[in-house]
């Protein structure tokens, strides 16, 4: 690194389905700050306020980033992004960055499921479940709110089930239902919900093994937040997994460090163009008109 | 019905329908390989044209489309996937049902695969 690069910053901002998450780094691809919210149905209004946050908790002026990437579902509105890229780049990017011998990656967002297969900090190969929203996030939320309860005060009380119900219904209406019935027919609250943990689990691990998986696995996205969950996919799988300090992060945090690597070979190469902030302001007046 | 030209274009119906269009459900020879029967050669008899393919036009990856429910691409798409690796070309397989529901799932997944190739 010399000096036309050492003073440079870069950030990646991930659109999820559910949440919206962003993370600056600097020319060494450390992590200065991150910022995660609700994505909401207004994406370029979020992604440009997200951004702002995130420079905002790093002390940073825009005119200091010099390249953004964007990813998730909802990369294409982020308008001031120089380059898209896909999650499933970003995240074993981001997952690499955090474990560097990840082997398997595993992330369970808001609505859909994905296994990464790791090598040397690379994307190898993947599969996703994204035909609808069993096995995800989502399906915590309906059985949460089935049931009154908290997603957090839910893993938490499926930690003290050492008998889990057998749920059998993976589509999460018909969980839903199962749910309720078992809950008629007497069994421990606990023992449900670690019965729907593992439900959860036993359906991903079936996508993981489609790839064989190899340790170490890292368990990351909305989902490995709950530790009933991260219990469930030690349990099925058969070896511990690593969850990262914020799982919500790998994704935005891999789109960062990519924006470092692809800043930096700009410079290489001699075509990076410097200061950015005009950008960002001609996003935000681009978006203001639109939204009128 | 005896030869002539109608027993031609019977035949190259035939040979149109069962030997030239490649589909999984079409006939293949195997004939060659009656007295020594091996998977690698099985798949290379029935997959070297992708072979001829991959070399003539340089390919980097594959990406592997079928219909939902036409099991006989499902059951097809192991031993392809397994050819190609032998072959050192990276692939994909995407299930569709010709809707555009899911169009962006799809696209996701073949951008990434396309980053996967650098």
């Amino acid at each position: 690194m010399d000096n036309q690069t050492s003073h440079l910053y870069f950030a990646g901002i991930d659109i999820g389905s559910t949440m919206s998450k962003a993370a600056v780094v600097d020319a060494e691809g450390r992590m200065l700050a991150y910022v995660v919210s609700q994505t909401g149905a207004q994406h370029r209004l979020r992604a440009n306020k997200l951004m702002e946050d995130t420079l905002h908790k790093a002390g940073l002026p825009l005119s200091d980033i010099a390249y953004i990437i964007s990813t998730g579902y909802g990369r294409v509105n982020v308008p001031f992004a120089d380059k898209q890229i896909t999650e499933l780049t970003c995240h074993a990017k981001g997952v690499a960055a955090l474990f560097p011998d990840v082997k398997t990656a595993i992330d369970i967002g808001g609505q859909d499921a994905k296994v990464l297969k790791i090598k040397n900090g690379r994307l190898v190969d993947f599969l996703t479940n994204d035909k609808c929203a069993a096995g995800t996030g989502r399906f915590l939320e309906v059985a949460a709110e089935t049931l009154g309860l908290d997603l957090n005060e839910m893993g938490h009380i499926s930690l003290q089930s050492d008998k889990p119900v057998k749920i059998n219904s993976l589509c999460t209406i018909f969980a839903q239902q199962e749910i309720i019935s078992r809950l008629s027919a007497g069994e421990a609250l606990p023992d449900i919900l670690a019965g729907v943990y593992i439900a959860i689990a036993t359906r991903v691990v079936k996508l993981a093994r489609q790839l064989k998986v190899e340790a170490p696995v890292v368990f990351t996205g909305g989902v490995a937040k709950n530790a009933g969950m991260v219990k469930a996919m030690e349990a099925v799988l058969g070896v511990p997994v690593l969850v990262p300090e914020e799982p919500l992060i790998t994704g935005c945090l891999g789109a960062a460090i990519l924006a470092r690597d692809e800043a930096f070979k700009l410079v290489q190469r001699g075509e990076y163009e410097g200061h950015r902030d005009k950008k960002l302001t001609e996003a935000r007046i681009d978006f203001g008109e639109k939204s009128r | 019905m005896t030869g002539g030209i109608a027993a031609y274009n019977l035949h190259a119906l035939a040979q149109r329908y069962l030997v030239d269009l490649k589909c999984p459900r079409t006939y293949r020879d195997t004939r060659h390989h009656e007295l020594e029967r091996n998977y690698d050669k099985d798949l290379d008899s029935r997959f070297n044209y992708i072979k001829k393919a991959v070399t003539d036009w340089h390919v980097n990856g594959a990406i592997l489309q079928s219909v939902k429910y036409c099991d006989t691409h499902g059951y097809e798409v192991p031993n392809l996937r397994h050819y190609l690796d032998t072959l050192g070309i990276p692939s994909i397989y995407i299930e569709h049902d010709y809707s555009e529901r899911s169009l962006a799932p799809i696209k996701t997944r073949i951008e990434a695969f396309l980053e996967t190739l650098g």
